[in-house]
């Protein structure tokens, strides 16, 4: 294993009430976009027969993006929508449809070092790569780029914040 | 002894190491849904950093179910461990937890004119909660720090053990007032835990 990843605690959101869940899918498919995720996919797409209580869904997206030519952010979103039903509401004395229900977002945040696999080969290089990453951009990874990549996905999790109407700051 | 016999409680190296923070069951009787109440217990667990979202390495380590005229019984065994904050090398948290129900039918409700599947029968969720001391077994294997292990761990170490049994009980009745909030059970603690979000019994 050349490829070393950098796994960060998970930012976890959660919402009981009105939200509009195809707003909150559009939010997050269009930051990966707007910040050059190259490899975005949607990973998992489940959907269970709604029950009286509701629908379930559980879907899983994940976006690369490759940073320099060493360094590589992942960002995975698991959404976990229970007892989701349709309702109409009045908003400003307008009509409209929205879903009321569950919902948890997790976000799960990794920096991946050496994605391209120059340290791979023999254990010598890999010795090589273990003494570049303590010695040599030990304190560059430490305080620049997981930083860098937790805020990303802070920025994520406040457009999603901000699609589920919760308070921002 | 091994050699003849290789099925060994898990404690058996441990020895006295293991102390015992916590110990506790909820007993119930009644309709609920057992699914919730199993998911409910996984969702607080890995809030709590108890578990990944990686259900290949969940440590359910025995899933039980009987079928017979009178209802279903499950024995359910999870057994979790994790590594504190402070001080990983020596310390580990530990959690077990056991499901046990009798009886359980499909059973439907009535909540405001909908029709909800539940189940109906006897369930019983008990956890033990200990922490391990002298984890990576240090003492155990140094020829020169094995005498002085008691001393180590009765005297020096005395202020941090107690520190992680009360971060490991609190965790632990945390749990308890989870699973007692979702059957609505009388509550213990001044803050109740997961009413916000998941539903109670009565989906409310």
């Amino acid at each position: 294993m050349v490829e070393k990843k950098r796994k960060f605690p998970a930012i976890i959101i959660k919402h009981r009430g009105f939200f509009n869940l195809e707003k909150v899918l559009k939010t997050i498919t269009n930051w990966f976009n707007e910040e050059d995720f190259e490899d975005f996919d949607i990973t998992d797409y489940k959907y269970k027969i709604p029950s009286p209580a509701g629908a379930e869904y559980e879907i899983r997206m994940k976006g690369q993006k490759k940073v320099t030519g060493y360094v590589m952010f992942e960002i995975e979103v698991i959404l976990w929508v229970y007892d989701l039903r349709e309702v109409e509401l009045i908003k400003d004395g307008e009509k409209i449809k929205t879903n009321e229900g569950r919902i948890i977002i997790e976000v799960f945040p990794v920096l991946i070092l050496d994605w391209q696999k120059r340290f791979g080969g023999n254990k010598f290089l890999q010795r090589l790569q273990d003494f570049y990453h303590n010695y040599i951009i030990k304190y560059k990874i430490a305080d620049y780029w997981d930083d860098m990549c937790l805020i990303k996905a802070g920025q994520l999790v406040k457009f999603v914040q901000e699609s589920l109407s919760q308070e921002v700051t | 002894m091994a050699k003849h016999f290789p099925i060994r409680h898990r404690y058996t190296d441990i020895g006295k190491d293991r102390i015992t923070v916590a110990n506790w069951y909820v007993k119930y009787k009644e309709v609920f849904d057992l699914k919730q109440l199993y998911t409910l217990v996984h969702e607080w667990l890995f809030e709590e950093g108890w578990c990944t979202r990686n259900d290949q390495d969940f440590p359910e380590i025995f899933y039980s179910q009987r079928e017979a005229a009178f209802g279903k019984d499950h024995w359910i065994r999870w057994r979790l461990t994790k590594k504190p904050e402070e001080g990983a090398i020596f310390f580990n948290y530990e959690f077990d937890i056991e499901f046990h129900t009798v009886g359980i039918k499909d059973t439907e409700i009535i909540i405001k004119g909908q029709k909800y599947k539940m189940n109906k029968g006897e369930a019983e969720v008990r956890v033990n909660t200990g922490l391990i001391v002298d984890y990576s077994g240090y003492f155990k294997t140094h020829p020169l720090l094995k005498p002085f292990k008691k001393i180590w761990i009765n005297r020096l170490l005395k202020k941090k053990i107690e520190y992680h049994k009360r971060i490991l009980s609190n965790d632990s009745y945390r749990l308890r007032e989870a699973i007692n909030t979702y059957l609505r059970l009388e509550k213990i603690l001044p803050e109740k835990e997961f009413q916000e979000f998941w539903p109670t019994k009565s989906l409310d």
